[in-house]
């Protein structure tokens, strides 16, 4: 297992669905928690301890708090409570400034156009060379 | 006393013997004895002596005659008597005598001494004194005269001293050859024969070392009239002084003589009556001199300029009276009737009551003075002419005004009957007589001398346009035939023409002509005159240069006029402003309601923040940075609203000291166009705003859409990873529902891709063509139902190419994926070839493949939007529409070449942007 934890952050619970059984099918991951609101995910990210996860996938477009706003508090949490975990976008969208502004953006791994299928999965999230 | 007692001794002897009476013959003895007694102690006065004594002997020896005769006592005793008187008598005068010498030996003493004393005075004179006797023999001589002998060293001289007989010295030497010794003894012997009372020489005696002269006087000695003395002496010292005393007064005559003029002597009388005139008499006046003097009075006063005599009586009087020098100049006439001017200075010679006894003077022949002074009057005329005409030149005056006036003054300075000036026409090679001047009585030719053809004057003209000056002297004199008959016909004695040219052309000449007599046209003149003619061509030029600046202005006036243009000049030294009235106009005033000659004017009218700028682009300009000045500003008009005014302005000339001096500018309104800027600037701020609107609602459209068929992909994923094996329909379904949901996918990408070539400008960056094309091979590993293919890729680059990634990458994308999509599945071996070639100038990509091909009636149209040229295709028919759009857009074309069943082959040349790329590393 590649990932031991994987948070999934996406208002669309069926996308959730499909996220969660692909990565689970692809074998790199073993538990998924789904967050249908980046508030509730950073809530959680915020109140726990340990287990905190090593994989982050976030959705873009998300009522309450984007997907950009959710990495503006995410980079509050401190280093060494988030060292070890890589954060992937994840959206449908093609628009030009949001792949701008996630490259730009120092806690993002990478950008994901949905859908996410299994040589996405095998290609970005299990590079050959393991880590960025 | 030894002579008294001797005639005492003889006096008591003969008074013995007598009355003794004792012999005759012994008393006559005694008689002699006694005689020769007295004539020995007594000198002086020998004569009654002797005569005494004779008669006493006489009556001592009649004594024994008488006795004989006559016995008579009484003449005995009266013989006797008579004896013994005459000796009583005699003795008693001999004893006074001797008495009286006895008184004289002292007297004597002293005068012995007194001649020791002379001889001493002798001694002391310079002079060489030696006294001669009746022979000649030297007896007495002086110390000098010995001295002189022996310091002479002359062996002659050595000798001669007392005891030598001069004569036959002197005489020996004039044998010898001397002429001063000649001459020397013929004058002793005249002196000496008393034919003259004295004989004086004076000659010279040269030696090596110097020259001496002396003088040899004799004269007989006072007393001893047979003897002589000769003094000599030196007088060199008297003879140089004499000497010179010439040679200052033969300097003092030959200065007189060499005088430019006369020195003069005359009585203060109305005719000037001279007694003395210097030799330059004669050279001035002509009179000789010399029959001039105190008998024979020369009237200085006739030789005087009639018109002249009055002023000059005047003048002298009033000098003489008041004590001054007085300092004339007249003319006279000379003997021959020439007149001179001189120039006299006299002053007068007074009494002691302070009556002018006479007049002295000077007087200097300053006739070539005169003359120099006549001459340089006249330079000077010509030079005060040429002035004028170069002041009428430079003035503003009318030009045919000015060049009357230079023609009248030249005319009339000149003395000449007629000046004019000629113009040559070229189009018809005819003169024209454009300006004339005449002297009094003479009569005008302007008339007649009008559109003449040159070649009438051809003999004049063919000189004068080859830039030489004609000058007939004389019309009588002149050799060729036509240019003499051509004068006389009118009458022309002299003429002078100087040959005009303006801008290097011939432009006719101007004229001089004398009527009325011959002349000789004077070298300076003609210098002159043709300096007064490069005057008057310049003069002309000048003019029709500023004829042609006002056209010029004329015109340029026009322009401004028509183009509603505001001018300005500043001087940027010293603030001197000039504004023209549209300059006003623009702001709202008249133009007497502004200050158009001030800078503030201009500073008060403008928008406070666009005079900064303004200062800020002026000094730009200044320092050279830009070419011009220019700056759109805002200027207050008099109703209160601000009027946009677009200033431009250069800097046209320098100082001395290379300052910016003038600037001149224009004004030109652009309120109308600067309003309808600002609209349509705030037409493109809201085209913007809608536009940004738009793409986000293109995205989040594209956004919306696809969520769902994201989520319906990865559903479908996950069914089909759920299905069995051998459920092969369930699969294909599953596999259909895949490529229909990304096809809608990919029309979706489309649209977006669309949306973003049209409004988004193009962005250069380097190109890196392999990266891009392995970037589209990646893609096409989602097509899951493709023919088995072969992708072969050749990018050969030369250089760095620049262009817009995005839209390279969406050209390839499509190109590719085509070629890809429509390969032949019949075939047995399907081939993409990719090549890529890039270089400085652009890039040429060419895919090619065997797949179904294109027919050529779709060639044209497959890049229409929505076409679709196959049936085959399941494609949007808006991919080769976008690809044609960003090939457009990057300035690049594209090719098509295809054959149905055999391929199709795309050529796409894109230029290299690298000009435009404005990297950041």
């Amino acid at each position: 297992m590649m990932y031991s934890k994987v948070m999934l952050i996406d208002d669309n619970d069926l996308d959730q669905f499909v996220n969660s059984t692909l990565l689970k099918k692809s074998g790199i991951v073993a538990n998924t928690k789904g967050f249908v609101s980046a508030k509730e995910a950073l809530d959680y990210l915020l109140t726990i301890e340990d287990e905190f996860p090593d994989l982050i996938l976030l959705d873009i477009k998300m009522p309450e708090m984007s997907g950009f706003e959710f990495l503006d508090r995410f980079a509050e949490i401190p280093d060494s409570k988030r060292a070890g975990c890589r954060v992937y976008m994840l959206s449908s969208s093609n628009d030009l400034v949001d792949m701008q502004k996630a490259s730009e953006n120092p806690h993002v791994c990478g950008y994901i156009n949905k859908p996410l299928d299994p040589r996405t999965i095998k290609n970005i999230l299990c590079p050959k060379t393991n880590g960025k | 006393m030894k002579n008294g007692l001797l005639v005492w001794l003889a006096f008591i002897l003969l008074i013995a013997i007598v009355l003794i009476d004792w012999y005759v013959p012994l008393g006559t003895a005694v008689g002699v004895l006694y005689l020769f007694v007295i004539v020995l102690v007594s000198r002086e006065r020998k004569r009654v002596i002797l005569l005494f004594s004779v008669l006493a002997i006489l009556l001592t020896a009649l004594n024994p005659i008488l006795l004989a005769t006559s016995e008579t006592p009484v003449n005995v005793y009266l013989n006797r008597s008579l004896s013994i008187a005459v000796i009583v008598m005699t003795s008693i005068y001999a004893i006074y005598k001797s008495n009286l010498e006895d008184q004289s030996e002292e007297m004597r003493q002293h005068l012995d001494q007194s001649a020791s004393y002379n001889t001493a005075v002798l001694d002391s004179v310079s002079a060489h004194i030696a006294v001669l006797n009746e022979d000649g023999e030297i007896i007495s001589t002086n110390r000098a005269w010995n001295e002189f002998g022996k310091k002479s060293g002359l062996p002659d001289l050595k000798g001669i001293s007392v005891g030598t007989n001069y004569f036959k010295v002197l005489k020996k030497a004039e044998e010898a050859g001397d002429n001063t010794a000649g001459q020397t003894l013929k004058g002793m012997l005249e002196v000496k024969a008393k034919t003259s009372e004295l004989y004086e020489w004076e000659y010279p005696c040269h030696r090596e070392s110097e020259n001496k002269w002396f003088v040899m006087k004799v004269s007989r000695l006072k007393g001893f009239d047979d003897h002589l003395v000769a003094v000599h002496e030196d007088i060199t010292s008297r003879v140089l002084a004499e000497r010179s005393l010439q040679a200052r007064e033969e300097t003092w005559r030959q200065m007189l003589r060499n005088l430019p003029g006369y020195v003069y002597r005359c009585q203060n009388d109305e005719k000037w009556n001279a007694f003395f005139v210097s030799e330059g008499f004669a050279r001035v006046t002509g009179y000789d001199p010399d029959n001039v003097d105190e008998e024979n009075h020369f009237p200085l006063g006739d030789l005087i300029h009639r018109d002249y005599i009055d002023y000059i009586w005047k003048q002298s009087q009033d000098a003489l009276n008041s004590g001054d020098v007085f300092r004339l100049e007249y003319p006279i006439a000379t003997k021959t009737g020439e007149i001179r001017w001189i120039w006299e200075r006299g002053q007068g010679v007074y009494s002691d009551d302070g009556q002018v006894q006479y007049i002295e003077g000077f007087i200097s022949d300053i006739t070539e003075r005169k003359r120099s002074e006549e001459y340089i009057r006249k330079r000077l005329s010509m030079e005060k002419l040429h002035v004028r005409v170069s002041e009428a030149a430079v003035g503003y005056e009318d030009v045919a005004k000015v060049l009357n006036s230079i023609l009248k003054d030249l005319g009339s300075t000149l003395e000449v009957s007629r000046a004019y000036i000629f113009k040559h026409n070229h189009s018809n090679d005819t003169l024209d007589n454009t300006l004339e001047w005449c002297a009094d009585e003479i009569e005008p030719q302007i008339q007649n001398l009008q559109e003449v053809p040159a070649s009438v004057f051809s003999v004049w003209t063919k000189p004068l346009s080859e830039g030489k000056i004609v000058c007939e002297h004389n019309a009588a004199n002149v050799t060729n035939p036509v240019i003499k008959e051509m004068l006389l016909e009118q009458e022309i004695k002299a003429i002078l023409l100087v040959p005009l040219f303006v801008s290097g052309e011939f432009y006719g000449f101007v004229g001089f002509e004398d009527c009325v007599e011959a002349r000789n046209w004077d070298r300076e003149d003609i210098e002159m005159l043709k300096s007064i003619a490069l005057t008057i061509s310049n003069l002309i030029e000048r003019r029709q240069a500023e004829k042609s600046l006002i056209q010029e202005r004329a015109r340029l006036d026009n322009i401004i006029k028509s183009n509603n243009l505001g001018t300005w000049e500043w001087n940027l030294q010293t603030d001197e402003v000039i504004y023209n009235e549209r300059w006003a106009e623009i702001v709202g005033y008249s133009p007497e309601q502004l200050e158009l000659d001030c800078i503030n004017t201009w500073r008060q009218l403008m928008h406070p923040e666009d005079e900064v700028k303004s200062d800020d682009i002026l000094q730009q300009h200044i320092d050279g940075k830009i070419p011009f000045y220019e700056c759109e500003v805002r200027m207050k008009h008099k109703d209160g609203r601000w009027v946009w005014v677009l200033d431009k302005g250069k800097i046209m000339t320098y100082t001395l000291d290379g300052k910016p001096e003038w600037i001149y500018g224009t004004h030109t309104e652009i309120t109308a166009s600067k309003l309808a800027e600002q609209e349509i600037k705030n037409q493109n701020i809201e085209l913007e705003k809608r536009n940004t609107e738009l793409d986000r609602f293109v995205y989040s459209t594209s956004h919306d859409l696809r969520a769902p068929l994201t989520s319906l992909l990865g559903l479908i994923m996950i069914a089909e990873s759920n299905v069995r094996e051998e459920d092969s329909e369930l699969r294909e379904i599953f596999k259909m529902m895949e490529k229909s949901v990304r096809r809608l996918d990919g029309f979706i990408g489309d649209i977006l891709d669309y949306s973003r070539n049209i409004r988004q400008d193009v962005e250069c960056e380097l190109i890196d063509f392999e990266e891009l094309v392995q970037e589209q091979e990646e893609g096409l590993k989602h097509f899951n139902n493709l023919v088995d293919h072969k992708v072969n890729v050749s990018v050969k680059c030369s250089g760095d190419f620049y262009s817009d990634k995005r839209r390279i990458r969406v050209i390839l994308n499509n190109l590719i994926s085509n070629a890809v999509k429509y390969l032949d599945p019949d075939k047995d071996e399907s081939v993409v070839n990719v090549e890529i070639q890039t270089d400085d100038q652009l890039a040429r990509i060419t895919i090619e493949d065997n797949g179904i091909g294109i027919k050529e009636e779709h060639h044209e149209k497959i890049f229409d939007m929505f076409y679709r040229a196959t049936a085959v295709s399941d494609g949007s028919g808006i991919g080769l529409y976008i690809t044609k759009e960003s090939i457009e857009k990057l300035g690049g074309s594209v090719h098509l070449e295809s054959t149905p069943g055999y391929g199709t082959r795309f050529l796409v040349k894109l230029p290299n942007l690298k000009h435009k790329y404005k990297g950041v590393g």
